[in-house]
């Protein structure tokens, strides 16, 4: 399974990509802003996305995963806390998979990574 | 901006009474002088009259002193009206003593400001009926005959045309004066009015300077409070993270379960700052939903174990600030993590109840299994970190501290806080 980390953190986003290589997942990219993780979509065609809330550039997470369904219906797992009812409503509205706390662990992605249907 | 509204008074109710007592005293002197008048012509009944009108005149000024204003002036209309029917009936039509009925327009503005229209409705009614009746009486000859020679008629009517032109006179001077007095004032007030509103937007001007000063200083204050949480947060994540890539590569289960239980303490501290930094207030967080989250992970955490443990809550509403909340996600931590290791070693399954609730000025944590329980006695502290690490954090909290625990009956722990402790120095102080 193709797996595309978007996390503005460059040294979490390399511990995140470690994590889920050793689970045995794929990473075909990295990105830290939403102009990135667009063009890396377009280029790998992930099966899902690791995406952080908070994104440098003047798009977020949520905004950027809008930006994407417009060519791809890619399913996404947030990385953020969940009692912000503003950003659980914004984040319904796109291909939702489920939301994950950081320090994101690997049991964690494993239960979320097993709902996504891999692409032929 | 709202405008108070003020009333500037420019004639008072003693004013008036000084005026209308002015005018009996007036009114008095005169009948004093008509008595004279009279009493050289012989006319003694109507002396009499006189008499009678000068004193009703003085003990309404009396009545006035006395603060029955309003009965004096409805009682001078009732006098004046009936004086002028009376002298009307003594001395007939001809004499004009009817022309004092054209004083009484400016009488009844002196005694009735114009806003009391119904009564100065009657007052002018009262007059126009008067002078109805003594026109009709005049109009039919029922008039007595006269006892006046022709000349003293006639001085009497010059007189009479006199007097009350120059009351007439009087009366618009006064109120011409007191229009230009008023009007005065009003200029005066107008002008301290507009003083008082450049003075007033000027305050203004420079307090809502002061306010969006302090707004973007609070904004700022916000943003670099969020963005600590933030930082924290991410850092944590990546310790947590550290510590999760090195478990990976460790074979030992003791040592790879000491890094889990390391890992899981720092996530609890993460998910803190996450909540506090997605919380409104900055200051406290909403410990329900944060006890929700500490329990899914502490649950995959220990997925591994493959066994069907439920666990059950009921927390109440309760905010934490920080200082409380981090001890108190510590001590949540360890007693749902010692559980999971030691609770449930020899069964498939079984039932973890937390609840935290508000109960009699005290907030109250119980924690309970349904695992295989210890021997309370023989528990060495010194080689379990768990349970120094519940009892260090209780100590931090002040709570009372209570551990029911018995071989295959599970064990139960009761927290007890005072209430007090969970409020933030400025609601204690509120």
């Amino acid at each position: 399974m193709k797996v595309l980390i978007v996390e503005d953190d460059f040294m979490l986003c390399l511990i995140n990509k470690k994590s889920i290589e050793l689970i045995g997942y794929t990473v075909v990219a990295t990105a830290t802003n939403s102009t990135d993780a667009i063009e890396a979509v377009k280029k790998h065609n992930p099966d899902v996305v690791l995406m952080d809330l908070r994104l440098d550039g003047e798009l977020d997470g949520i905004d950027t995963m809008k930006e994407i369904a417009k060519f791809s219906n890619i399913p996404v797992i947030y990385l953020t806390g969940n009692s912000d009812e503003i950003n659980k409503e914004r984040a319904a509205k796109t291909n939702l998979l489920g939301f994950c706390v950081k320090p994101v662990h690997f049991e964690e992605l494993k239960v979320l990574f097993s709902k996504v249907k891999i692409n032929p | 901006m709202t405008s108070k509204k003020s009333t500037v008074h420019f004639q008072s109710e003693g004013a008036i009474i000084k005026t209308i007592n002015r005018f009996c005293y007036a009114i008095a002197i005169s009948a004093f002088f008509d008595i004279v008048l009279y009493a050289f012509m012989g006319l003694y009944a109507i002396c009499g009259v006189l008499a009678l009108v000068g004193g009703l005149f003085l003990w309404f000024v009396y009545l006035n002193k006395k603060s029955h204003y309003k009965i004096s002036r409805a009682a001078i209309i009732i006098t004046t009206n009936l004086g002028v029917i009376v002298f009307s009936a003594f001395l007939g039509f001809k004499l004009g003593v009817f022309f004092f009925l054209f004083v009484t327009p400016h009488l009844t503005y002196l005694l009735y400001n114009f806003k009391e229209k119904f009564s100065v409705f009657l007052c002018l009614l009262s007059y126009l009926i008067t002078f109805v009746v003594i026109y009709t009486v005049d109009y039919y000859q029922l008039y007595p005959p006269t006892v006046l020679s022709q000349t003293n008629a006639n001085l009497l009517y010059i007189i009479n045309f006199s007097v009350s032109l120059i009351l007439s006179f009087i009366l618009i001077t006064f109120f011409a004066s007191n229009n230009n007095t008023v009007s005065e004032m009003l200029t005066d007030a107008n002008t301290s009015l507009q003083e008082k509103q450049v003075h007033l937007e000027k305050e203004i001007a420079e307090k809502s300077k002061i306010n969006i000063e302090l707004s973007r200083t609070l904004k700022e204050k916000e943003i670099l409070l969020s963005e600590i949480h933030h930082r924290v947060k991410n850092n944590l994540a990546v310790i947590s993270g550290l510590i999760e890539l090195q478990n990976f590569y460790v074979k030992d289960e003791k040592a790879s379960a000491i890094l889990k239980e390391s890992r899981n303490r720092i996530k609890s501290i993460a998910v803190l700052h996450e909540k506090f930094y997605e919380s409104k207030s900055l200051e406290k967080i909403e410990i329900r939903s944060y006890v929700d989250e500490l329990i899914y992970f502490i649950k995959l955490s220990f997925s591994n174990q493959q066994k069907d443990i439920k666990i059950t809550t009921h927390v109440e509403n309760i905010e934490l600030s920080m200082a409380n909340a981090l001890p108190f996600s510590l001590l949540l931590n360890e007693l749902i993590t010692n559980s999971y290791k030691h609770a449930f070693k020899n069964k498939d399954n079984g039932h973890i109840t937390i609840s935290f609730i508000k109960y009699q000025n005290k907030l109250v944590l119980n924690f309970k299994d349904d695992g295989c329980g210890f021997d309370l006695s023989t528990v060495n502290k010194d080689s379990s970190l768990g349970m120094n690490l519940i009892e260090a954090f209780s100590h931090q909290l002040k709570a009372e501290t209570t551990c029911v625990s018995k071989p295959n009956k599970g064990t139960e722990f009761t927290l007890q806080f005072k209430q007090e402790l969970f409020k933030s120095k400025e609601e204690l102080v509120a």
